[in-house]
């Protein structure tokens, strides 16, 4: 509807749609581009909206929302960024990939990500604060291990909270393969947080 | 630590079992989970999009302007160029013609076939016809105000018998402004009485009357009357010009009531003044030389001669030598008239009465006499003391 009104001409209808998705935004091309590129955050993040501004006339609410159909547009332009650097970027999500995704339970180091804190309790003690900022560290540098397509995926699903269908979407996959990149993503992303759970978990502390 | 995702059960980890809550707090928790774009950016964004939203409402203007440049551009073509200035020309011509007696307009056409005949009539030998036939377009045309000053003499004596188209074209506008006379009546009646019946009146009040009288004399004047032209004078509509010079008076007074029907049917307004003034146009034409002498000693002022294209006043010694004349053809041998004029060089007098040419006196070197009426024979000597008294007296 805001896109709607913007495509009409009403300004303020951009301003609304600008101040509800410009943080998921920013931070997800931050965290796609990584460490290496983050300074170029800025000139993405802008690029994004310019061509919401431009393409405001094409913008068609068929299917997918403006969330997806944004976040779409940033994934293209990181992409554009990556090759632009001289990065290789893998169109295949399962590159360097040997054998099924990791699943809980079945993998020896299963067990190291359930001796974390629980999500939920981790407000009310300023230790479990501070470990959850420590994970948080480790998370991105474990994130820049992944490909980008997975990455994206991961992103996509767990911190702008897109669900599988929005995520295939706003990557413009299938189901499935979104589904894969998700599992491998988070198979990769548990195996590398494991170490870094083994002293915490040493302390005694169990999840719920 | 509060997140929206937690609380809705399509994010909830309970509902989605690819979510790992782990991994999302970590992500929650990340050093770069409350990064920002700088306000700078921001602003740039927002007056970016303000801007697109301004421009965009530009365009619409430029294409309202540009809708009327394409009908501008369509009326550059030239067909429809073309089209456009024939309805401009046909409404300015309607504009200018608004107004206008439309029978004005329509009488045009009429006067202008009528102007052939007229040099005919103009043209017949000498008959008392040809002076009750005033209403000629070379005799009225001068009395309309808009028309051309008068021809001078020479040029006027060189074209004796050529017609004024442009007199006679504006005649029937003042003779007889509505209705006009049409195509049918004026042919039946050429040059006679339907058109210039109607015209003596303004004739008097006319400047320069003199000089197209001039010219229609001098068309009456030749001796020699081309045969074409006397055919014409006999042809049914040209009643004004009789075969006899004995019954003239009779012949002008018919011609007159002629002119006079023919006006009233053509004219019917103009009718009544138009035959007033026929008549005392008659009354105004002597048709002996006695009768013009005894209408000159009543009213000597009223009256005018012209000889060399400049009327002036009767004088004394202008009235001595016309009874000269008088008492010569009085003197003459009875029956001494003759019915054609000599060849030879003649003097010719016309006498005005009141601006209008009244009387003709032609002398040659074998008779005198008013061009419309008798002319008697004199021995040579005497019509040459007469030219040499003449002369003396219109000196």
């Amino acid at each position: 509807m805001l896109m709607t009104a913007y495509a009409g001409g009403d300004a303020r209808a951009f301003e609304q749609l600008y101040a509800r998705h410009q943080a998921g935004l920013y931070r997800f091309i931050r965290r796609l581009l990584g460490s290496a590129l983050n300074a170029q955050t800025d000139e993405v993040f802008q690029d994004t909206w310019l061509r919401v501004v431009h393409a405001r006339a094409r913008w068609e609410p068929q299917g997918a929302s403006f969330r997806t159909w944004l976040f779409t547009l940033a994934h293209h332009r990181v992409v554009d960024m990556l090759r632009r650097s001289g990065r290789e970027v893998s169109i295949d999500a399962f590159d360097g990939e040997d054998g099924a995704p990791w699943e809980p339970g079945v993998n020896a180091s299963a067990t190291a990500w359930q001796h974390w804190p629980a999500p939920a309790a981790a407000a009310s003690h300023t230790e479990e604060i501070a470990f959850w900022r420590r994970a948080g560290e480790k998370l991105l540098g474990c994130l820049e291990q992944l490909p980008l397509p997975q990455r994206s995926a991961f992103l996509l699903h767990h911190d702008d909270g897109l669900a599988l269908d929005e995520v295939a979407g706003a990557l413009e996959v299938g189901f499935e393969t979104a589904k894969t990149r998700l599992r491998y993503a988070m198979s990769k992303l548990r195996t590398c947080m494991g170490a870094y759970l083994a002293p915490f978990s040493a302390a005694g502390s169990e999840p719920r | 630590m509060t997140h929206d995702m937690t609380h809705d059960p399509a994010h909830d980890p309970a509902h989605d079992p690819e979510r790992d809550a782990w991994l999302t707090e970590a992500l929650r928790h990340a050093p770069d989970a409350h990064a920002a774009p700088p306000a700078a950016l921001s602003e740039a964004i927002l007056r970016q999009a303000r801007a697109a939203t301004n421009a965009a409402r530009a365009p619409q203007s430029v294409r309202a302007r540009s809708r009327w440049l394409a009908v501008w551009d369509a009326l550059a073509r030239p067909s429809v160029a073309a089209g456009f200035a024939s309805v401009m020309v046909a409404t300015v011509v309607g504009v200018m013609w608004w107004g206008q007696p439309m029978d004005a307009t329509i009488a045009r056409a009429p006067a202008v076939d009528a102007t052939p005949p007229s040099p005919a009539v103009d043209a017949t030998p000498p008959s008392p016809a040809v002076d009750a036939k005033p209403p000629s377009p070379a005799v009225t045309a001068p009395s309309q105000p808009e028309a051309p000053p008068a021809t001078p003499a020479p040029e006027a004596a060189a074209k004796s018998v050529a017609p004024a188209p442009p007199k006679t074209a504006a005649l029937p506008q003042r003779a007889a402004p509505k209705p006009a006379p049409k195509r049918d009546e004026i042919g039946a009646a050429p040059g006679t009485g339907s058109v210039s019946a109607a015209a003596p009146a303004p004739r008097r009040e006319d400047p320069e009357p003199f000089a197209d009288r001039r010219v229609a004399e001098e068309a009456a004047a030749p001796a020699a009357e081309p045969a074409p032209l006397a055919r014409r004078a006999r042809e049914p509509g040209m009643s004004a010009a009789p075969q006899s010079k004995v019954e003239a008076p009779r012949d002008e007074a018919r011609a007159l009531g002629s002119a006079s029907a023919l006006a009233s049917r053509a004219v019917p307004r103009a009718a009544p003044p138009a035959a007033l003034r026929a008549d005392s146009f008659a009354e105004a034409r002597p048709a002996t030389l006695g009768a013009l002498l005894a209408s000159i000693g009543e009213q000597p002022e009223r009256w005018a001669w012209e000889r060399s294209g400049t009327p002036r006043p009767i004088t004394p010694a202008l009235r001595r030598w016309l009874g000269q004349v008088e008492a010569a053809t009085a003197a003459a041998r009875p029956g001494a008239t003759t019915d054609s004029a000599s060849s030879g060089e003649s003097a010719v007098l016309r006498l005005y009465r009141d601006g209008v040419l009244s009387a003709t006196l032609r002398l040659d070197d074998a008779s005198v006499g008013l061009v419309a009426g008798p002319r008697t024979a004199l021995p040579p000597a005497a019509l040459a003391a007469l030219k040499q008294a003449l002369d003396d007296a219109t000196r």
